[in-house]
């Protein structure tokens, strides 16, 4: 029993940082009915300044403030100059523009930081375990990524759900046509959202580092996993990509203790039967 | 909504099918030149310039290129024209080069890989236009049925279970005799179960725990620790390279679980290592074929030319293809270079290159060389024993002899031939 929550546990841990990927996906998709195929690379980006603000800080803890800041920035500049031709027009050439952006930055990344890894300590203060009081200790990094996951994802929500930019957005991804009519001047919020998607990626990044390293191609192997994600919780559903990210990080962890070698089909596996038998995700709308 | 479910889904499935790696294409280096009066001797190297495995491509890369410098471009009198591709870790795209090496370049001598995954896949086009094809990786497959062509398939690296015969015994009477394997989930990973499995059996008292498999390129090790800790393991054998190792150890650590079970990786290369730091590699033990301080003239003749064209010292990768190539020139350079004269004068082969001495045995073309269990210092370590501590990470606490009482012997081999016919 107390291996299987401390599997549970961990598999949190696992799903939280999925969910902060799934969100911005799923929030730029929503608004901007379009997918953001670089949104690994945008994460990768992340982490590594963040790889660098600690070395140059020696502490994450001035990553974790400036990364989300630089990468908002970095998100309405792309959406401004290269994104926004693509409004409109055939989803193949918005998927063809971001694959190949994805290209340009991994590329870019190993041009400037050498193809090879690079290391991300944890801070000194986090450097403990801590006893849940069932299963094993859990290195407090770990408890700490899933606080600050939860704080973005409250944040966010509130953001939404509380502000009139939130209420813009949410009417924006349910009827744009009539938001337009309504006189609001949608762009802004194109840029806004898309920034706030790629500023959770940064996050994203920062954290993963010390839990993995940086590399060039840290953000394709998560990000079709993020993509199962947004399947699986629903399009557009803000819950739903919690609540799935959260599933599938404890269902692939639970069946790493039983049957390792499935493990890493879990996921698919997941998605097959949510496209079979609720086409519109766990919590879609319908 | 629907059309936007199978956009993403299609998304889904495009990303997938591009295997979670997104990398450049070949890239061709012309080496050597003309101007000769002989013809050019073109060898072609396909390795992994990209993927979860770029380390050690590069290494084979540097030194391919470097055994062609030390050579002076030359294999006797005639120019050697190196051609270097990358198969991205994928074997569909080591079909796709090795094919296009060897009928669009017309390639005299393949060689590069690693990964048994994209092995196989040169070795197919070889064998079927009869092009000597060197193997720089370690795998099972190779050189047995049915892939093994006994006119053109030769492997310069060890077998894994070479490996693991020569690692069980320390592992047993060292580390602890309940043991648990951690291997990734492709060729390499299985066969490295099947080593081990046999090989800790054999040692008394000591037994597998548990073993789990984890996908390559793996970036999240946490759900494995509490399954190595619940099995009552007291050693832990990782079998994965590269980028896994360094997520795994680096997750490990912070759950304090390498100092509680004593971890033992069944590949170890410098470039995993320098990025791992010694912190990480303090107190944990590695196997390797090939290790930079080794004191021996072939190996240093080697790292020593290496550092000075690249900075730092070698891999254990680079050193494959560095002997590849080196054969390779010296038979060229006797008139050997035709695939039946090369087979003859390399059967049973013994050369010192940059491994130290190093035979190739007649029955399956298979090298055997020493093999080196190795102990991770910590920096202080390092510093005290006079090394360069930023390349100092390990040292040599055992050294595994290059004979048959490690490989699979040449009558078990031939046995194997026999049944399957």
């Amino acid at each position: 029993m107390d291996q299987l929550i401390s599997q549970l546990v961990l598999g949190l841990v696992s799903g939280a940082l999925l969910v902060l990927l799934a969100l911005g996906l799923n929030l730029i998709f929503g608004l901007l009915e379009f997918i953001n195929f670089s949104h690994g690379a945008l994460y990768m980006v992340g982490a590594y300044i963040a790889s660098y603000l600690a070395v140059a800080t020696g502490t994450l803890w001035l990553a974790l403030l400036v990364v989300p800041v630089v990468m908002a920035a970095l998100g309405a500049a792309l959406e401004r100059t290269v994104i926004r031709p693509m409004y409109g027009r055939e989803q193949v050439d918005a998927l063809l523009l971001t694959f190949g952006l994805t290209y340009i930055l991994i590329e870019g990344v190993r041009m400037i930081a050498g193809s090879g890894g690079r290391r991300v300590a944890a801070p000194e203060i986090l450097a403990f375990q801590v006893d849940l009081g069932v299963g094993r200790p859990v290195p407090a990094y770990l408890l700490f990524v899933v606080v600050v996951v939860g704080l973005v994802v409250g944040g966010l929500w509130l953001f939404l759900q509380r502000t009139n930019v939130g209420l813009i957005v949410r009417a924006g991804i349910r009827d744009h046509e009539m938001i337009r009519a309504l006189g609001v001047r949608f762009d802004r919020y194109r840029t806004l959202v898309f920034a706030i998607g790629i500023a959770v990626a940064g996050i994203a990044g920062v954290l993963t580092g010390p839990i993995t390293g940086v590399y060039p191609e840290m953000g394709a192997d998560i990000l079709i996993l993020a993509f199962v994600v947004v399947v699986v919780g629903g399009m557009g559903s803000f819950w739903g990509a919690v609540v799935a990210g959260l599933l599938i990080g404890v269902l692939v962890s639970i069946t790493t203790l039983y049957a390792s070698i499935y493990a890493g089909i879990v996921p698919f596996v997941l998605m097959i039967l949510v496209m079979t038998f609720r086409p519109r995700g766990l919590l879609g709308a319908t | 909504m629907r059309a936007k479910v199978s956009l993403l889904a299609g998304a889904v499935l495009l990303l997938t099918s591009c295997g979670g790696t997104v990398g450049g294409s070949g890239s061709d280096d012309g080496g050597g030149g003309g101007g000769g009066s002989t013809e050019p001797i073109k060898i072609g190297v396909i390795t992994s310039l990209t993927g979860a495995y770029v380390q050690l491509g590069e290494d084979q890369k540097n030194g391919a290129e470097l055994a062609v410098e030390m050579l002076g471009g030359k294999a006797g009198d005639r120019p050697i024209e190196l051609i270097v591709r990358d198969d991205q870790l994928k074997p569909d795209v080591a079909l796709r080069e090795a094919q296009s090496l060897v009928q669009e370049e017309q390639v005299d001598f393949l060689t590069g890989c690693v990964s048994a995954a994209t092995t196989l896949a040169m070795n197919q086009i070889a064998s079927q236009a009869g092009v000597p094809y060197l193997g720089t990786c370690q795998t099972e497959q190779l050189n047995r049925p049915p892939n093994f062509s006994a006119e053109s398939t030769y492997h310069l690296a060890p077998t894994p279970s070479q490996t693991t015969n020569g690692a069980a015994p320390f592992i047993c009477s060292e580390l602890g005799t309940s043991v648990f394997l951690l291997l990734p989930d492709y060729a390499y990973g299985h066969e490295q179960e099947a080593g081990y499995t046999t090989a800790i059996a054999e040692q008394s008292g000591c037994r597998v725990a548990g073993k789990a498999f984890f996908p390559l390129g793996t970036t999240d090790f946490n759900p494995f620790i509490p399954t190595i800790e619940g099995s009552g393991a007291d050693a832990l054998v990782f079998g994965g390279v590269g980028r896994d190792q360094v997520s795994f150890l680096r997750q490990a650590a912070q759950f304090g679980l390498t100092d509680r079970i004593p971890t033992f990786l069944t590949l170890e290369d410098l470039s995993f290592d320098q990025e791992l730091g010694h912190d990480l590699i303090a107190g944990t033990w590695a196997m390797s074929a090939f290790y930079w301080n080794v004191d021996d003239d072939g190996v240093q003749k080697y790292v020593t030319a290496y550092r000075e064209a690249y900075g730092t010292p070698p891999g254990g990768y680079g050193v494959y293809t560095y002997n590849a190539i080196n054969v390779i020139a010296q038979q060229v350079a006797k008139g050997n270079s035709s695939p039946e004269d090369f087979r003859t004068a390399v059967e049973g082969l013994e050369v010192t290159l940059g491994q130290g001495d190093m035979a190739i045995r007649e029955c399956d073309h298979q090298a055997l060389m020493p093999i080196y269990i190795l102990k991770g210092l910590s920096a202080d370590e390092a510093q005290s024993r006079g090394d360069d501590p930023e390349f100092g990470l390990r040292e040599v606490v055992q050294t595994v002899p290059g004979t048959e009482e490690y490989a699979p012997t040449c009558d078990e081999v031939k046995a194997e031939f026999q049944r399957v016919g």
